[in-house]
């Protein structure tokens, strides 16, 4: 279902106390393609964390021996900056900051779907291993052309009319091509609202985009991943 | 100025309604006044008394005088005086110094020969002869004194009474506003470690302050304590509550799964809605407060749902205008977001929905108004409530918890929440 992309392999940590969502995590990264070590503990955790390499942490905030915001902050201090996303059952926005603050990169509130999760550590750990995307003013997808400086957006030749929102949904999803975008992740980014729309107007807006985007072409470049959301591919 | 006037009124607003300072004010005007009537009493008691019986000394000599005629053979009794005048009735000028007036007739002097007082009348014999009666009333006139002083003195010490009075009402009315500010603000902010001022400890309110930090003690270990058990409630539900998701998720694709997916989800957000009211509620937290601009944010929702409202075909205007304030971006959007969902929810294909913010002196006023379905007096009463739903909308999705959230939210911004009726429809307004 998801493209798995040898070159793209992430070795993981995922340190977890809970067996079960530890196993579920382990087992639905290396189905995607990635490697995955395990620790149950902040303290095991740590250890694997500072002796060994590699692309993106997954924390538990809660754990014994060494809670995950205080295992966080002491790899920072160390100048260790692999990503690091904050698993946890407190999703208030308060906590969110808190855990933010102590040196994660993203963070998710149980219960989450793993395609989420996937979504979010395969961003995460790509934005680690090349960033010269972010120095392109031109994003491509296909024969689709965003061009960020004249803020215009050209298929097969013909300007197409975006507001700016429709802009910034689809230039989120061209920065991240190749990736799947869930709708809490675009309610994140492009609205950057951290709220619970009660409907499903993401999906609104998306086929809004599409109406311009893919309407009249054969090739859909706006792809909708059952069960996680949305990708963009060339 | 007007500021400042309002101030006042507001002080004295204060002190008026206040019991114990009414109560002062009350038994002030009382004792007053029973001091005032009794300072007159012994007044008007004293002087008649004092004239009557100076001239039960005075008229039986006069009459003995008059008996005697004018034989000029003046009778030696103890503490009389006779003074002869002249013709023309003038008294003599070592006493002019000393007279005064007591009633009709009666002279007081202080005789200079003796230095006593006397009362006097004066007789004109039938010869033209005047005469000046006087009697000693040095004895007298000293109690009368003496009951001056009582009355002048009764009335200073009513004065003292009511002094005290004023400033203890004043202290007592204070320091009860002292307390009720504490506790009003611990109720506003939610910051259950702030304690009263305890001014002194020998008295009633110090003793009423204490107790009441002991139970603001109390409190806030109970509230930390239900802090403490509703993360672990979080913790070790949701943990379980993921496990019984990813098992689902496990499974392999069919129809069933899906539907498992979102029954799983939908107990999950009721689960998360309803603890995030609770925290709302609780916490009052203001950790996440910012300057805004309210008329940026609600075009943010209003942009967000545009399209969600364009499919129903719905019009959706907004008349807006600058208003910043602190508060929760996160949450207000939410609060209009909740509000603008329920909105295109129950408004019929076609029909017209409108975001108007406007200000007055103090609030900033957000109304959305629909021409949908609109809502009942009974459910009036009921629909902030928690898994309250609408006779009418029993079987559109939702948790009953969206108008709590907003209510929890609206609350924890010092603000209020009305529903009224749009003629067709249904008005919600919010007033910052």
């Amino acid at each position: 279902m998801l493209n798995i992309d040898k070159e793209k392999n992430m070795r993981l940590l995922v340190i977890e106390d809970d067996m079960e969502v530890q196993s579920y995590i382990s087992k639905g990264m290396k189905e995607a393609g990635h490697v995955a070590d395990t620790a149950d503990n902040g303290k095991d955790g740590l250890f694997l964390a500072t002796t060994e390499e590699y692309d993106a942490l997954i924390v538990d905030r809660m754990l014994p021996e060494l809670d995950g915001l205080t295992l966080i902050k002491t790899i920072r201090g160390a100048g260790n900056k692999t990503p690091v996303i904050i698993l946890s059952a407190l999703g208030e926005v308060d906590d969110r900051v808190k855990g933010l603050r102590s040196g994660g990169d993203d963070y998710l509130t149980k219960p989450f779907a793993f395609a989420e999760l996937l979504a979010r550590i395969e961003i995460l750990g790509r934005r680690n291993n090349n960033t010269q995307q972010n120095d392109n003013t031109k994003l491509t997808a296909g024969d689709l052309e965003l061009d960020l400086l004249s803020r215009k957006v050209i298929r097969d030749g013909k300007t197409i009319d975006l507001q700016s929102r429709e802009f910034q949904l689809l230039e989120y999803m061209l920065q991240n091509k190749g990736q799947v975008i869930t709708r809490t992740m675009l309610l994140e980014h492009v609205w950057d609202y951290h709220f619970d729309p009660q409907t499903n107007v993401i999906d609104v807006h998306i086929s809004r985009l599409r109406g311009k985007v893919d309407k009249g072409f054969e090739k859909q470049i706006i792809r909708t991943v059952r069960g996680a959301g949305y990708i963009i591919e060339d | 100025m007007q500021d400042i006037s309002s101030k006042i009124k507001a002080k004295s607003r204060r002190y008026i309604k206040s019991s114990s300072f009414i109560m002062a004010l009350v038994f002030t005007i009382l004792s007053g006044l029973a001091a005032l009537s009794f300072g007159y009493f012994i007044n008007y008691f004293t002087q008649g008394h004092f004239v009557e019986t100076t001239e039960a000394a005075l008229d039986p000599e006069i009459r003995y005088i008059q008996a005697l005629g004018d034989r000029e053979i003046l009778p030696k009794h103890d503490g009389k005086l006779y003074i002869y005048l002249d013709r023309n009735g003038e008294l003599p000028p070592y006493l002019s110094s000393s007279i005064s007036r007591l009633a009709e007739g009666i002279i007081v002097f202080t005789y200079p020969k003796n230095n006593l007082r006397y009362a006097a009348k004066i007789h004109t014999f039938k010869n033209y002869q005047t005469i000046l009666i006087g009697t000693d009333i040095t004895s007298i006139s000293k109690k009368f004194k003496f009951m001056q002083w009582l009355g002048i003195a009764s009335i200073c010490f009513v004065m003292l009474i009511v002094f005290a009075a004023y400033i203890i009402s004043v202290f007592v009315v204070n320091e009860t506003n002292k307390i009720a500010e504490t506790a009003n603000d611990i109720m506003k902010t939610g910051d259950l470690s702030r304690r009263l001022d305890i001014g002194s400890k020998w008295d009633d309110l110090g003793n009423m302050a204490s107790v009441l930090n002991a139970l603001l003690a109390r409190i806030e270990d109970l509230m930390y304590g239900v802090r403490r058990v509703s993360d672990n409630i979080a913790h070790d539900l949701r943990t379980p509550l993921t496990r019984m998701r990813s098992k689902i998720e496990g499974l392999e694709d069919s129809d069933n799964k899906q539907m498992l997916l979102e029954e799983a989800d939908s107990l999950l957000n009721t689960f998360n809605a309803l603890l995030r009211i609770s925290r709302i509620e609780a916490e009052k937290q203001k950790s996440q407060f910012s300057n805004l601009d309210l008329q940026n944010l609600l075009q943010d929702v209003v942009e967000f749902y545009e399209p969600l409202a364009e499919a129903k075909n719905i019009s959706l205007k907004t008349e807006t205008i600058s208003a910043e304030r602190q508060g929760d971006r996160d949450l207000l959007f939410q609060v209009y977001a909740n509000l603008l969902d329920n909105a295109i929810k129950f408004t019929p294909n076609g029909g017209e929905i409108n975001l108007t913010l406007t200000k007055d002196k103090k609030n900033i006023i957000i109304t959305v108004r629909d021409n949908g379905i609109g809502v009942s007096d009974e459910d009036k009463k009921n629909i902030f409530n928690r898994f309250y739903r609408a006779t009418k909308c029993r079987n559109t999705a939702g948790t009953g918890l969206g108008l709590s959230l907003v209510r929890a939210v609206i609350d924890l911004h010092n603000g209020s929440v009305e529903v009224q009726d749009n003629n067709p429809g249904t008005k919600i307004i919010t007033i910052l």
